[in-house]
């Protein structure tokens, strides 16, 4: 079973239109889900968690449509975001009283496990805390509940990568247990590379890629060149170039037959940082960085 | 419901602080005025002290006055909306109908103690003062808690229609507005009537004037109170509920 199932999902704004996305989320896994700022990540989270109404479309969740079966489903998951949805005035544990109301299966008991594995202090108020304070608070409500499916909207975006790398390691071990997922929404692509299982990547409200991350970032290469020698690379094989004073890069997409093709010219290995800068200047075709 | 109680008060526990002190304040001054009145410089002013006396009658209201802005379920409400707590429990299971039927009956509870706390007051206050009163003074204080519950809630309603910042003020204005221009024929006609009296007479014409129809304010007001609370359980909170876009 997947534990998120998106098909043909569309949704239009002034100016922004989600257009006619699909993707799956495989359970008992991660799945980062990357774009540049503006792409329509926020916009799919928000549809997944019943905030907006979709166009057209269809989302299932843990097998369940998110709308027919909205109370179901939301016993079910935990959202994340960037911004830490709890009143200032409040402490850590007074919070856990709240939250008690709040989730059926509010375990206090992990909850407080959270906090002191976190350093968090239980009696301070939480506009006190520093921002990856709050981040660590969220993420510990969200893990204790019980919660089957994770989704987060940029958790991790303004945390230093001491912060970043503890939040990580959680979900590592949140994903110990097979029936649990996470859809991490992010544009910091290194924390995806270190734990993702698979990645979809939305540009202008258009899905690019989806797949098994190993599998997208082994099939992908950059072909590094003089400038002269570009003409000699088929431009159905061009993603995009990328112009500096001393050559020429081009993303292609099948790394293996490309290095068939142009041997004799340098294909490395890439990240999915690189595909992304590549991939969003792609209707420039010719770029300088 | 007992973890959103408890927030409600948290969240009000600065307003509810003021308030307090606001009110041992106005007692404090009250309690000196009296003892003014009895061996101070305004018992030395003879017309003062008549004035005065005519109007003591408007201390018995004193804890309601004060007490009862403590707790204000709009402004916990932009409290939930500002801090993206309504936002959460819109991706989960809670109910948001119990978010705003907390806030409802976190208000019934504090007004009603409010009106306990005044009800002694008045009690105190006739034993000290003789005054035989008491009943007719009680319901007096049943309609105005009534009404200004009333009144909160129909700001609370309003809130949920637009569920922005900054309504409390927009919705008060509303409310008052509202009010004016429903009662100002009746004020306008009052003081062209009641030109050149003084305001203990104008008050004592009122009443008189009023008397036929004084018995339809009480049901009038627990009217007003149910469907403000009927209004924001199966109205409001369904416009809370819904999805924007």
């Amino acid at each position: 079973m997947n534990a998120i199932e998106i098909s043909s999902l569309t949704k239009s704004y002034d100016g922004f239109k989600l257009d006619n996305i699909s993707f799956n989320v495989p359970q008992g896994s991660i799945m980062g889900f990357i774009g540049q700022n503006g792409a329509g990540k926020t916009t799919t989270i928000k549809l997944l968690l019943g905030l907006i109404k979709r166009d057209s479309g269809s989302i299932k969740m843990l097998g369940l449509d998110n709308i027919e079966h909205e109370q179901e489903v939301k016993s079910q998951i935990a959202a994340v975001f960037d911004d830490i949805p709890f009143h200032d005035q409040l402490n850590a544990a007074q919070l856990s009283t709240v939250l008690a109301d709040v989730f059926l299966q509010w375990d206090k008991a992990v909850y407080s496990e959270y906090l002191d594995r976190f350093n968090l202090p239980k009696k301070k108020k939480i506009g006190q805390l520093s921002k990856g304070m709050r981040m660590k608070l969220q993420i510990a409500a969200a893990l204790s509940h019980h919660a089957k499916l994770l989704i987060m909207d940029e958790a991790t975006t303004g945390l230093d990568p001491v912060v970043r790398n503890e939040i990580l390691d959680i979900f590592l071990e949140y994903l110990q247990d097979d029936r649990n997922s996470i859809l991490l929404s992010s544009h910091i692509t290194s924390d995806l590379e270190k734990i993702a299982d698979s990645v979809t990547f939305i540009d202008k409200g258009k899905i690019l890629l989806t797949g098994v991350k190993d599998d997208i970032v082994g099939s992908y290469g950059v072909i590094k060149c003089k400038k002269s020698e570009l003409k000699d690379i088929d431009k159905k094989d061009i993603i995009s170039t990328r112009i500096s004073d001393f050559g020429a890069e081009t993303l292609v997409a099948d790394r293996k037959l490309c290095e068939k093709k142009y041997s004799g010219i340098t294909i490395d290995g890439t990240t999915l940082e690189e595909i992304m800068l590549f991939y969003v200047r792609r209707d420039k075709g010719e770029w300088t960085s | 419901m007992k973890g959103m109680i408890k927030k409600e008060i948290t969240l009000s526990k600065k307003q509810m602080l003021l308030t307090v002190s606001m009110f041992a304040v106005f007692t404090a001054l009250c309690i000196l005025v009296r003892l003014s009145m009895e061996c101070g410089n305004i018992a030395d002013d003879a017309e003062l002290r008549d004035h005065l006396m005519d109007n003591l009658w408007v201390l018995r209201y004193l804890p309601f006055v004060v007490l009862a802005f403590s707790y204000n379920p709009s402004l916990t409400l932009y409290g939930d909306i500002e801090s993206g707590f309504l936002r959460l429990c819109k991706t989960t299971s809670y109910s948001i109908r119990s978010l705003i039927g907390t806030k409802v009956i976190m208000l019934l509870i504090f007004e009603t103690c409010v009106f306990a706390v005044n009800a002694v007051y008045i009690v105190i206050l006739s034993l000290i003062g003789g005054d035989e009163g008491i009943f007719s003074s009680m319901a007096v204080l049943l309609k105005m808690t009534l009404f200004f519950c009333a009144v909160l809630l129909l700001i609370l309603f309003f809130s949920t229609v637009t569920e922005k910042k900054k309504t409390f003020e927009v919705a008060l204005t509303a409310v008052v507005t509202l009010s004016g221009m429903a009662f100002e024929p009746f004020l306008i006609n009052k003081m062209e009537k009641y030109s050149g009296r003084t305001d203990i007479d104008v008050l004592d014409l009122l009443r008189l004037e009023l008397a036929p129809a004084l018995k339809y304010i009480l049901p009038l007001c627990v009217l007003l109170f149910i469907s403000g609370v009927l209004l924001n359980i199966f109205v409001g909170a369904r416009l809370l509920e819904r999805r924007d876009g």
